[in-house]
């Protein structure tokens, strides 16, 4: 009769302690270990966004291009290039030690003309000119470091390049401004001799330029319109005859 | 005989009675216990919580010394926060640091420190950033 009564009085105790207990692990544990996997699914989360950051930082790529208005004009224009597979947001342009806030975005693939921007035009001074991202890359001008001179800006010189596959003796190349070849050509050269296979011809100005390359006899070699891409692309235009 | 009735009558409500002081001593030991073990998780969950967002946090951090200047004597440094928290942050060029209280960058935020230091032209300096979370950021200048 005793023994019995004092199982039932630690049953009791059991039950509550029992109780007692899942209160504990619902109320206290699981609260504190919901509350760290959250804190651990954001941190990872955070490291993952961070990832994809560093990503796309790595995959921009801008070409900067600085084209001064004019030989002697202080006015430069900023053309900017998205060659990489990520939208670029450019927050600041660099000229020298003087930092320009601007607030532009360039989709991929595309390009933006920003300015012009106004310079001292010291003689003899050069202009550094950079871009800032809003991913932390810097990048400089493709077209190098720009120089003010005694006659004005040093600026690109223009020129079409030719390439011949084939030697011959007689070569005619003509080369006129603009996207024809109606009237008079800018450039007009025989060469009767066995030919070179290189040639390079200056031309005062970026744009479209008409390039016709004939042999005395047979079809021409070339007969088309190249185009000086600068400053999006090189300062010069490439035939292959 | 009445008197052992009545001893027994006595013995029935002690059981009862020690069933009762069992119970609330359990309850009151389990509550002390759930208290206790309800504040310990809390501040163990808090504690763990902020030294994940810290950790985070440090390396959430992204900035870059964006450009560097020198003349006379004097250089003035750039930096661009390009991350997504506050930044506070230091200069350090050789042995000297600057400046001597941190500079709090928000976040996509600039600041530039300008302060004296000798070098000679072509000298090259490697300029480091380097933040209370303890990330660095370099850049090699070569005086003009």
């Amino acid at each position: 009769m005793h023994t019995t009564g004092i199982s039932s009085r630690r049953g009791t105790s059991t039950i509550l302690g029992t109780l007692i207990f899942v209160g504990i692990m619902f109320t206290a544990v699981i609260p504190m270990m919901l509350v760290m996997r959250q804190a651990d699914t954001l941190h990872e989360l955070r490291r993952h966004e961070l990832d994809i950051l560093d990503q796309e930082k790595a995959m921009e790529s801008l070409y900067l291009y600085v084209c001064p208005e004019g030989q002697d004009s202080p006015n430069v224009d900023v053309t900017i290039v998205n060659k990489g597979e990520v939208l670029v947001h450019v927050v600041n342009i660099w000229i020298n030690d003087t930092q320009v806030p601007v607030d532009v975005n360039i989709p991929y693939l595309s390009g933006e003309e920003l300015g012009p921007y106004e310079l001292d035009r010291v003689e003899g001074r050069e202009y550094d000119i950079r871009a800032t991202t809003d991913r932390g890359n810097v990048f400089p001008s493709e077209t190098g470091i720009l120089h003010y001179g005694e006659d004005g800006w040093d600026i690109e010189v223009f020129s079409i390049r030719i390439l011949v596959s084939r030697r011959t003796w007689n070569l005619h190349i003509q080369v006129w401004i603009g996207g024809s070849d109606e009237g008079d050509p800018y450039y007009d050269q025989r060469i009767r001799w066995r030919t070179g296979i290189a040639y390079e011809i200056i031309v005062p100005q970026q744009g479209d330029y008409y390039v016709k390359i004939t042999r005395r006899w047979g079809a021409p070699l070339f007969d088309d319109m190249v185009t000086i891409e600068w400053p999006q692309g090189e300062p010069w235009a490439w035939v292959f005859a | 005989m009445k008197e052992r009735e009545r001893l027994e009558e006595r013995r029935a409500i002690a059981p009862v009675i020690s069933a009762l002081i069992l119970s609330a001593v359990v309850l009151t030991v389990g509550g002390v216990v759930w208290a206790f073990s309800q504040g310990a998780m809390t501040i163990t969950a808090e504690d763990y919580a902020e030294s994940v967002i810290e950790m985070t946090d440090t390396i959430s951090e992204r900035f870059i010394v964006e450009h560097v200047a020198y003349g006379d004597q004097e250089m003035k440094v750039w930096i661009y926060n390009y991350g997504d928290v506050d930044i506070d942050v230091k200069i350090q060029v050789g042995d000297v640091t600057h400046p001597e209280d941190w500079i709090e960058i928000a976040e996509g935020g600039f600041a530039d420190v300008e302060f004296t230091y000798p070098a000679g032209s072509g000298d090259e300096l490697v300029i480091v950033a380097y933040t209370r979370r303890g990330n660095h950021a370099y850049y090699r200048y070569i005086v003009p």
